[in-house]
């Protein structure tokens, strides 16, 4: 007989459990997850097994062999418990002062002085539970760096190569994410256009 | 007195001119021969020289490949690279007598063998030239669900599609015999789970379904081989795929014209 397969987010799973554990952490009842199984037989194991399922971990959902599944998976764990979870280092951390001209609601322009802080931070691989692609033994590490949209006061957490990530520079980091003419900028490059957008 | 400086710089000009041509011309002629030796190696070692294209739509993909008198590929990196030169002007030769498209709706896919005979390089090919064109419209339509299959669109997505008739398609593979097709159904659910566990749908719900969507295509099935602007309806798509949310149903009719001339192992001079 073949196997049953078992989805959330359109994302194939082989494990049930995991799929439980994924709608436990998304606080789904036992009446919501029993209209989603259509199989008697599933319906009669969930109700069995629904309240004493445990909700997914961050170790868990990492620990899954595909990527995709890890990103189901994760996509229910608040951005910032995942960095604590997974032990990020905080590398170099960098403020720049900034000014822009704004206009309030009867157009007129005035002053807004704020501060743009840069984190650069360093995972292990193992953490990730993934593996560096040309080799980097034991200690490889993955890098990203956190910053804010001014404009909308999200936050992001931007991939950056290791080394990239070696140089222990935030700012130059965050200056690698963009690009002018297909090369990515200097820091001394992405300070300037900071400085002319003052 | 001006003639005395133009004229000179303009004879320097002419014999430039005329001395790249010869040049231009002699590494042509070497090349062409060396295309024919190749060819000849090739037919000497009773292997075979086959050429394959797939152009049109912006592009004109043109390869080779050297065939073993047991049918066997080569090894197509070393050939490739050895022959690399000799490849890059067949391909152009290729391109111009067969006349590939390059750009645009209008295709030529097939293959062919090369062989030397009377000292010209000849392609022995099958090949199909068509050009495609399609549209769309949409029809209300109630679908009897008695399986309740169309309930459960909260946890999959699901497609129903008949298709009518069939886009011709041939055996450019002029080395091989014409292997019988399996017969394919015609008719299709679909289901792509977002939640939960899979759908069973039994025989009896798809033939339940199909019998619906097999009225609908008797509609339709009188129209397949119009002739419009030169192009033959050559396949009609129905499908289905929700209920809105005032659980009105729509049936997409898909049109696919397409125009097409067949050739079947034709001979065609690549070097004279």
């Amino acid at each position: 007989m073949k196997p049953q397969k078992f989805y959330t987010q359109g994302i194939e799973f082989e494990n049930i459990n995991t799929v439980l554990k994924i709608y436990k952490k998304q606080q789904k009842t036992l009446a919501e997850v029993l209209t989603i199984f259509t199989q008697e037989s599933n319906k009669a194991l969930i109700v069995n097994v629904y309240d004493s399922i445990e909700p997914i971990t961050i170790k868990e959902a990492m620990s899954l062999a595909n990527s995709e599944q890890r990103a189901a998976a994760l996509k229910h764990f608040p951005i910032e418990e995942i960095i604590v979870s997974l032990k990020a280092k905080l590398v170099d951390k960098q403020t720049i002062k900034k000014s822009q001209v704004r206009w309030d609601e009867n157009l007129k322009p005035y002053k807004y002085d704020f501060e743009d802080t840069y984190e650069l931070y360093a995972i292990s691989a193992n953490a990730l539970n993934v593996q560096p692609r040309w080799g980097g033994g034991q200690d490889y590490k993955i890098y990203f760096v956190k910053c804010k949209c001014a404009s909308t006061d999200r936050q992001y957490y931007l991939y950056v190569p290791e080394f990239m990530g070696l140089k222990q520079d935030a700012i130059e980091a965050i200056a690698w994410t963009m690009r002018f003419d297909n090369q990515p900028l200097s820091k001394q490059q992405y300070l300037n256009l900071m400085y002319s957008e003052t | 007195m001006i003639w005395y400086i133009i004229l000179p710089i303009l004879i320097l000009i002419l014999i430039q001119y005329s001395n790249s041509k010869k040049i231009n011309t002699k590494k042509r002629n070497i090349l062409m021969n060396k295309i024919k030796e190749l060819v000849k190696s090739i037919q000497k070692q009773h292997k075979q020289l086959v050429a394959e294209w797939d152009a049109g739509g912006d592009s004109t993909p043109c390869w080779f490949s050297i065939i073993d008198k047991f049918g066997k590929e080569e090894n197509r990196e070393e050939y490739s690279k050895k022959y690399e030169e000799e490849f890059d002007s067949l391909r152009n030769y290729i391109i111009s007598e067969l006349n590939l498209p390059n750009a645009g709706e209008y295709y030529n896919k097939g293959k062919g063998v090369i062989g030397l005979e009377d000292d010209k390089v000849v392609i022995r090919y099958s090949a199909k030239e068509f050009t495609n064109e399609n549209e769309d419209s949409m029809i209300e339509f109630s679908l009897e669900d008695r399986f309740g299959l169309l309930d459960l669109q909260y946890k999959a997505n699901i497609t129903f599609s008949l298709g009518l008739g069939e886009k011709i398609e041939m055996n450019y593979d002029i080395l091989e015999d014409d292997e019988e097709e399996e017969e394919k159904d015609n008719f299709m659910i679909e289901l792509r789970i977002l939640e939960g566990d899979e759908i069973f749908v039994s025989q009896e719900m798809f033939t339940y379904y199909k019998t619906q969507f097999e009225e609908v295509g008797k509609r339709f099935e009188t129209e397949l081989g119009l002739e419009i602007d030169g192009k033959t309806l050559q396949e009609i798509l129905i499908s289905y795929n929700e209920r809105d949310e005032v659980g009105k149903g729509f049936l997409k009719i898909e049109k696919y014209y397409e125009w097409h001339k067949l050739h079947e192992n034709e001979e065609v001079v690549l070097i004279d």
